[in-house]
């Protein structure tokens, strides 16, 4: 389950942000996670909860910022809704696209004390 | 809303939500990535790679497609070309100690309870390995199509073993790992005929998700088209190298 691993991740990142704010406690996380980005919600959370145990995240309210899919077509040029990596252009029907927006996976922000 | 944070939490009265940030806190804008740190040291791999003309393989599939077999072959056909591997999985040294018979340098690296190989993994073992100017170097990743595929490890071409006994729609299941591959090479292709799998629908699949994937078809065991396989390792390394 790589969702550990990315929770170990995030909290290493808010420790560094901590360190540079001088702060003591984090109240809340906002975490953005696009819709094709790989990361599955219900398993993130899962390991988040074991993972934050005794770190300053644990008290730590926590939301996500859905990022919608967004691809324009190499091919028309048209701008679509990407849902999953098979979706085709709904203009041409076309898989050659660039993600425009979907693959993020970041900390947001931090309300920290 | 709240007025501290701006946070829109419809469960907590607005009242309340005031109550929950005392009047020290503050909101700090952080936008960064949390594969970040991991991106850094996988470029560092990358850049070493580049000053040296090595060619980086990541080699990823589910577990039993046949890594260790193909590497086994590729080999035997690749005497004149200096080979390093590193091997990835979650226990033992099977596999490294199949890929040091063949005597060539090889180190084995465990992953406990994770489930991929990270930069970091390999940086420190390049160290150890010291892989020579103009060499392949092939990472045997974890066998396992989800994890692996956010893990950039530095690699310059990252390459899937999907064997002809999945089913032909694994590139639609998996698409993170496909739409991050630059080659597909079917294995057991030996086995076509006593199977309903179709070649032509997996690759159709394949390029839903990624459209400029290229594909190759071998048998690792019976060594079809093996020769094919290893003159596009060494014809990457002599790109590089100019």
């Amino acid at each position: 389950m790589h969702e550990m691993s990315l929770v170990q991740r995030a909290i290493e990142l808010v420790m560094e942000e901590m360190n540079k704010a001088n702060a003591r406690a984090v109240q809340e996380i906002t975490i953005e996670i696009g819709e094709c980005a790989g990361v599955e919600d219900s398993s993130l959370w899962f390991a988040w909860d074991v993972a934050v145990v005794g770190t300053m995240l644990e008290q730590a309210k926590r939301r996500v910022q859905k990022v919608e899919g967004l691809a324009r077509c190499n091919a028309c040029g048209v701008l679509y809704e990407l849902h999953h990596l098979y979706d085709p252009c709904k203009n041409c029907n076309s898989f050659d696209r660039t993600i425009i927006q979907g693959d993020e996976f970041r900390i947001k922000s931090l309300v920290i004390e | 809303m709240c007025a501290t944070c701006g946070c829109d939490d419809h469960d907590v009265s607005e009242q309340q939500m005031e109550h929950n940030h005392s009047k020290l806190s503050r909101e700090i804008v952080v936008e960064r990535e949390i594969l970040h740190a991991n991106n850094l040291i996988a470029e560092r791999n990358r850049g070493f790679f580049e000053a040296k003309g090595i060619h980086c393989i990541n080699l990823v599939s589910s577990p039993g497609s046949g890594k260790t077999t193909l590497l086994e072959k590729s080999i035997k056909v690749l005497r004149d070309q200096e080979i390093y591997v590193i091997e990835g999985d979650q226990y033992s040294s099977h596999d490294a100690d199949r890929i040091a018979k063949t005597k060539i340098p090889v180190l084995q690296i465990n992953t406990g309870n994770g489930c991929h190989l990270d930069a970091e993994m390999i940086h420190k073992a390049i160290h150890k390995l010291k892989p020579t100017e103009g060499s392949v170097l092939i990472i045997e990743n974890v066998g396992n199509l989800v994890c692996p595929a956010l893990f950039d490890l530095g690699e310059a071409s990252r390459v899937i073993l999907m064997s002809v006994t999945e089913g032909e729609d694994k590139p639609v299941k998996y698409s993170n790992m496909f739409a991050s591959a630059d080659l597909c090479v079917f294995n057991k292709i030996d086995l076509l005929p006593y199977l309903d799998f179709d070649l032509n629908k997996a690759k159709q699949y394949a390029h839903t998700v990624n459209p400029r994937l290229s594909f190759m078809e071998v048998s690792a065991t019976k060594g079809t088209n093996i020769q094919q396989w290893c003159d596009w390792l060494e014809g990457h390394v002599q790109a590089i190298q100019h």
